[in-house]
């Protein structure tokens, strides 16, 4: 046989008849022209390549192989071409050559959403379920949001989510059936972090982290609500929550020094803040103001700033401390949000709770209960809302990060009121 | 009078500006400005018409409604930025050189006399920034700051506030533990066992040159596993630049390698090792050839921290976990969380080896380490079979 090189200019003009041919409708001699091509030069790569497609296309999957397999013997530096290969072999039921031309296409492109779709579904097929629950995972984990799969892979890609949510909700249900005899002998212990920990394995819950918006504090752990019995201080302030009540009562009876909780001016993004700024659906009375005393209105709840003295409340001039009486209206949702910093805590004192109230800090949804306070990091996402027909009363103000030494506290103080000096008063962040 | 086409006047104006003449440019902007008509880029001529001829009230009432119609225009908050920068506000001309600079689209896009007043906006930023930082570590220096542990959190958090250092979060592969505080290295003289660690360093070390003698004790540290895509570890999957010897691997001992090194397997007895069916401990001295990186990583599992004594470490050689990179010392042990993003390198011509081993968090309760075990094991039933398991 003469070298094809020297026949180029023949099956140039071949292949231009073909396409001509093909484009025109006329398969049969476009057809013709690309078997020539194939008996001058048997691995002319295009022709191969276009022809097996049609093979394949039309249903002749032996003579679609013959033409994938001659492309990755001369080449089989792309993925795709494996993955041709591997449909073929698909079809044709040959699982183990399948299989390892699902590997070549993975190797070459571990990300390949039909490469990982096809290894699931032979897996799956052989029944090796654990395995080809990975495959499928892997496959949810690469395609793109459904509108934008290619119409063909949908229901694939569909499917692959849905085996992997099943897997992952098989998977907790026997993780919590195994654990459940090892849980037991641990009765009394806290072990709230490792029931969370096998929820986010299982995709149950999501994972929140600290995000202060403002001034984060390093190595510090994200605990959405933390323990009551870390904040002994918190004894007489409970006990004293009738009187605090009274004074709110007073307070409210006059209807002076409430203000909206949420005051942004109109040139600032208010982001979810939308709805409730300025709003009389969400306002306070305050009794620290941006690390300021406010003397009217604490002079009006005297006990409640007695019993407020025993809180290790944080000193960042022009910031902290704050405390101020929240009182939420009927029907009422505060959307979810964080903090600006995480070197305070919050501390709530539940006064007057409807029912149908509900508080949420990352994972962890809870009720207040008049006179039982908790304490949160408010730089974890955090809602609340208030689904009654009544108004919701939560005495609030903020304490120092109890995993932060004195010098370091000290340390944020001077901080403070270098921001502070530097911008001549102006405030650089709300607190 | 005769009707107003704008068109015509900005034109008149824009040439007006320049030829330099401000006051023909004001006449025409103002004109299109009483009409009601003016779009922005009319307001922005106006304001650099009056900036021209030292009105700097009317200037910024000009750029104000330019930005209220435009609010990302480039000239416009650049000088809306120099006339805070000239009335002293430096804090609110930084924030309108940075607004300029984040709204910016790629310098390539833009006319080279643009490109320029980018560049001063990020000088007069970095500018502002630095006076900033001096005018903070002066004011804290005063108040107390001094070097050292007491204050190692807070000058990160200084840095941070800052904009010198990212904040990096636990990234596990895995299992995520949650609630745990977000470190990245270790204070290592928090841990008891690490001063009988560290005093047999030169035992260890005699063991690891023994075993160097034979070239092909170590094997790469990234295997490929045909179970498995290849991993993202670009490069580094059967390189030998990054190789091991294991005494432990993955929970099992690995008997003929530890037959050789018996000082360094009595030296991990006093040690927490974390003891987990088909994944934990592993103990291992890990070799890093003249030159090579492992790049930008994170762990599996935030149950664990990562312990390394150095053994033969020549110069230029480093871990970043985070945002903290430190050298490592020949003797000296420390951990780090390898769920926090991180990567070694060794910059010498010379061959850089550690031993490597793993502890429980020593955050984790007694209880809940043996749930984690029992998780773990769990999910091996589960599967049927052994997990793809890595240090």
């Amino acid at each position: 046989m003469q070298n094809p090189a020297e026949r180029l200019p023949e099956i140039n003009a071949l292949e231009a008849q073909a396409v001509r041919a093909a484009q025109a409708g006329r398969d049969q001699e476009a057809v013709r022209c690309w078997k020539r091509i194939l008996e001058i030069d048997p691995d002319h790569f295009r022709t191969l390549n276009v022809l097996g497609q049609r093979y394949f296309r039309g249903g002749d999957m032996p003579s679609a192989l013959s033409a994938f397999r001659r492309i990755v013997e001369i080449d089989g530096t792309n993925a795709q071409q494996w993955i041709h290969l591997a449909i073929t072999y698909r079809n044709l039921e040959d699982d183990p050559a399948q299989e390892v031309a699902i590997t070549r296409a993975l190797s070459l492109d571990p990300m390949d959403l039909v490469g990982l779709i096809l290894r699931a579904n032979l897996l799956k097929k052989q029944g090796r379920t654990h395995e080809a629950a990975r495959a499928f995972g892997a496959a949810a984990a690469v395609a793109p949001p459904t509108e934008q799969v290619h119409p063909e892979l949908r229901a694939a890609v569909t499917e692959a989510r849905a085996h992997a949510e099943q897997y992952n909700k098989d998977c907790g249900a026997f993780l919590d059936q195994f654990l459940e005899s090892h849980l037991g002998q641990f009765a009394g212990e806290n072990l709230k972090r490792f029931r969370e920990s096998v929820d986010i394995l299982v995709g149950r819950k999501k994972r929140y982290d600290s995000r202060s918006m403002i001034y984060h504090f390093p190595n510090l752990a994200p605990i959405p609500f933390f323990d009551r019995a870390d904040f002994p201080w918190l004894d007489p302030i409970e006990a004293g929550t009738d009187a605090i009540r009274n004074e709110f009562l007073e307070v409210l009876a006059t209807e002076e020094g409430f203000t909206p909780y949420i005051t942004y001016p109109p040139d600032v993004p208010h982001n979810q803040w939308a709805e409730l700024n300025n709003s009389p659906r969400w306002s306070a009375f305050h009794l620290y103001k941006m690390g300021k005393l406010v003397t009217e209105n604490a002079a009006r709840c005297p006990t409640t700033m007695q019993l407020l003295a025993h809180a290790p409340q944080p000193d960042q001039p022009g910031r902290t401390p704050a405390a101020m009486f929240s009182l939420l209206k009927p029907r009422t949702r505060i959307p979810a949000h964080t903090g600006v910093t995480n070197v305070r805590l919050v501390t709530h004192l539940p006064l007057i709770v409807p029912e149908g109230c509900e508080y949420r800090v990352g994972n962890d949804t809870r009720q207040w209960v008049p006179g039982r306070a908790w304490v949160f990091d408010d730089t974890i996402e955090h809602e609340a809302w208030n689904g009654s027909d009544k108004i919701r009363v939560v005495l609030i103000f903020d304490i120092w990060h109890p995993h932060l030494t004195p010098p370091e506290r000290a340390m944020i103080t001077a901080l403070t009121s270098g921001l502070n000096e530097f911008t001549g008063g102006a405030i650089g962040f709300d607190a | 009078m005769p009707p107003i086409d704008p068109r015509v006047l900005a034109q008149a104006g824009a040439d007006a500006l320049r030829r330099g003449d401000a006051r023909l440019a004001r006449e025409s902007f103002e004109t299109i400005a009483k009409a009601g008509i003016a779009d922005a880029s009319s307001w922005l001529g106006l304001a650099f018409a009056c900036r021209g001829l030292g009105d700097k009230a009317a200037a910024l009432a000009a750029v104000d409604r330019s930005l209220s119609l435009e609010p990302r225009n480039l000239r416009a908050l650049i000088l809306k930025a120099d006339h805070l920068a000239e009335s002293g506000d430096a804090r609110g001309a930084s924030s309108f050189y940075q607004f300029a600079l984040q709204a910016a689209p790629p310098a390539g896009q833009l006319p080279a006399d643009l490109r320029s007043e980018l560049g001063r906006a990020q000088a007069m930023c970095a500018r502002y920034a630095g006076q900033f930082e001096d005018f903070l570590r002066e004011r804290l220096v005063g108040n107390g700051l001094v070097e050292g542990r007491t204050a190692a959190r807070f000058r990160h958090s200084l840095d941070i506030m800052l904009g010198k250092r990212k904040i990096h979060f636990q990234e596990p592969h895995t299992y995520y533990f949650p609630e745990l505080p977000q470190i990245q290295f270790y204070d290592s003289s928090d841990f008891s066992w690490v001063s009988g660690v560290e005093a047999a360093t030169a035992d260890i070390r005699a063991e690891l040159l023994e075993v160097m003698k034979e070239d092909s004790a170590f094997t790469p540290y990234v295997q490929g596993d045909p179970r498995r895509p290849r991993k993202e570890q670009s490069g580094m999957q059967d390189n030998p630049d990054w190789s091991a010897f294991y005494l432990w691997k993955n929970g099992e001992p690995v008997t003929a390698n530890a037959a050789r090194c018996p000082k360094t397997l009595a030296a991990m007895a006093g040690v927490p090792l974390a003891r987990v069916a088909n994944r934990s401990p592993s103990v291992l001295f890990s070799l890093l050839r003249p030159g090579a990186r492992i790049p930008p990583h994170t762990g599996l599992v935030n149950t664990r921290l990562i312990c390394h004594l150095p053994l033969i470490v020549p110069p230029n050689c480093g871990l970043r976990v985070g945002n903290e990179t430190r050298t490592p010392v020949e003797g000296r042990v420390w951990m780090f969380d390898d769920t926090m993003e991180h990567e070694a390198w060794n910059g010498s011509d010379r061959t850089r080896v550690i031993l490597l081993f793993e502890i429980w968090r020593p955050e984790l309760t007694e209880a809940e380490r043996r749930l984690v075990t029992s998780m773990f094991e769990a999910i091996d039933t589960y599967s049927g079979q052994k997990p793809a398991w890595e240090i």
